[in-house]
């Protein structure tokens, strides 16, 4: 009798994979080591008994991280926790720039000044962003992982881009004032 | 001739070449025409760059892969039975509450099989009560009576509840009981109740009759003779208290598990 090659051991592996990824998604969403921990744990967890509903041939990675967003929406509103969103106001400085200043600032940016800005961003920005222009998601993928449709994803994509690009531009100017 | 807001628009599109052949072409010669837009376009692709190479949140913890890795390991046999269990829960509890106890006598049986193979025995009562926590705490729907919102509860419930209440601690906000349910576990008729000790920590408590379950022999230490285990990365405490066993299973530390023992020891 030849046991049967174990499906379910094998995605329990891929899923190892992955791990990385979705501790460093969950560590933006919070800062809290037991909340990240619990966080990929659930999501892992949930992978699993959900992997029936796992279509192969499609990005697991992405189907990965719309259960931790899931996971962890659905944790927000059991806390009660709102998720705010910032009113978005464009900086008024920023019609005038210069434009070669900015690629130079963008340029020079620290990666702390980046992280700043990043999370100084609301939730819902920040998270397009890093789906899109970090982990490489598609926009249709990162509005699935969200929950959203494409359009919406594209607007926070604009905006959290255009409120990052201000942040940059104000540690920027900042850090040249204290050292004239 | 493209508007430079459709330009806008497209120029994620075109970075994830979802853009038709025709359309590459217009936004292309748009970008090389129109300086705003070329502009707009090379600010973005210096900020993905920016973000792609000093961008960086840190990797899973060596200790945290270790315990997911064996986490995964063990939950990737049983969840097969396991997750059709849940799903019949969700679309009939009543006729679940019976399958349930059919299938308690048929898994245990090659569970206990199982066990005899494996390096580190595991008490079926840990074992069970690990599964129980992970099932409900999984849940999507509320347990079967919310404590919280008990007022227009039917009147079958209402015996369910003074139990409840003799194991809650209303004065106490680290572990208020947020609801609870009688199932079934180890062919016994269980009472669940669930604590919500911090935010995401929940914790099982589950009350069994004792008769025919032997617990490991156990120094007596601050809180009496109880027994406490780790099974799949979750921490698991047992008393007999008179005709009962007490299971407590959370994913929070000893200290916080220890407490929780006493006041239901004192209660
Ligand atoms: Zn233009």
């Amino acid at each position: 009798m030849t046991p049967l090659p174990d499906s379910s051991h094998l995605f329990a592996r891929s899923l190892l994979q992955y791990l990385d990824a979705l501790y460093g998604f969950a560590w933006w969403l919070t800062h809290h080591r037991e909340e990240i921990e619990d966080l990929v744990q659930e999501t892992c967890l949930r992978a699993l008994r959900s992997a029936h509903q796992f279509e192969p041939g499609t990005n697991l990675k992405a189907w990965l991280f719309s259960i931790l967003e899931h996971e962890w929406l659905r944790r927000q509103r059991l806390a009660k926790r709102e998720v705010q969103s910032d009113a978005y106001s464009a900086d008024p400085q920023s019609e005038g720039r210069e434009w070669a200043v900015e690629i130079d600032v963008i340029r020079a940016a620290l990666r702390k000044d980046l992280d700043e800005g990043l999370r100084a961003l609301s939730e819902e920005y920040r998270s397009a962003v890093l789906l899109f222009d970090l982990y490489g998601f598609s926009l249709k993928e990162t509005a699935e992982i969200l929950a959203v449709p494409d359009g919406t994803v594209k607007s926070r994509l604009s905006r959290g881009r255009q409120m990052l690009r201000d942040k940059l531009r104000a540690y920027g100017s900042g850090s040249s004032d204290a050292e004239m | 001739m493209l508007r430079c807001e459709t330009v806008k628009d497209f120029l994620d599109a075109l970075r994830d070449g979802t853009l038709g052949l025709s359309e590459v072409q217009e936004v292309r010669s748009h970008l090389a025409t129109c300086s705003a837009c070329g502009r707009e376009s090379e600010v973005t692709e210096a900020l993905r760059a920016a973000i792609r190479n000093r961008v960086s949140a840190p990797a899973a913890p060596a200790a945290f892969r270790e315990a997911m890795a064996h986490l995964l390991a063990r939950q990737a046999t049983p969840m097969g039975w396991f997750a059709r269990l849940q799903e019949a829960f969700r679309r009939q509890p009543v006729a679940a509450m019976a399958l349930t106890a059919a299938m308690v006598l048929l898994v245990l049986v090659p569970l206990n099989l199982q066990m005899l193979f494996r390096r580190e025995t595991v008490l079926p009562l840990v074992e069970e009560s690990v599964n129980e926590h992970i099932r409900l705490t999984l849940h999507e729907t509320p347990p079967e009576i919310p404590i919280r919102e008990l007022q227009p509860l039917p009147v079958r419930h209402q015996r369910r509840l003074e139990l409840f209440q003799s194991l809650s601690f209303p004065d106490d906000s680290e572990y208020h009981v947020t609801g609870g349910q009688v199932s079934y576990l180890l062919h016994r008729k269980v009472l669940t109740v669930t604590y919500y000790h911090r935010p995401n920590r929940p914790i099982t408590l589950l009350v069994l009759p004792s008769t025919g379950i032997q617990l490991p022999d156990q120094p007596i230490g601050l809180a009496g003779k109880v027994y406490w285990a780790i099974h799949q990365g979750f921490r698991t405490a047992h008393w007999q208290q008179g005709p009962l066993i007490y299971s407590l299973v959370a994913d929070s530390d000893e200290a916080d598990l220890s407490r929780l023992v006493e006041k239901l020891q004192h209660k």
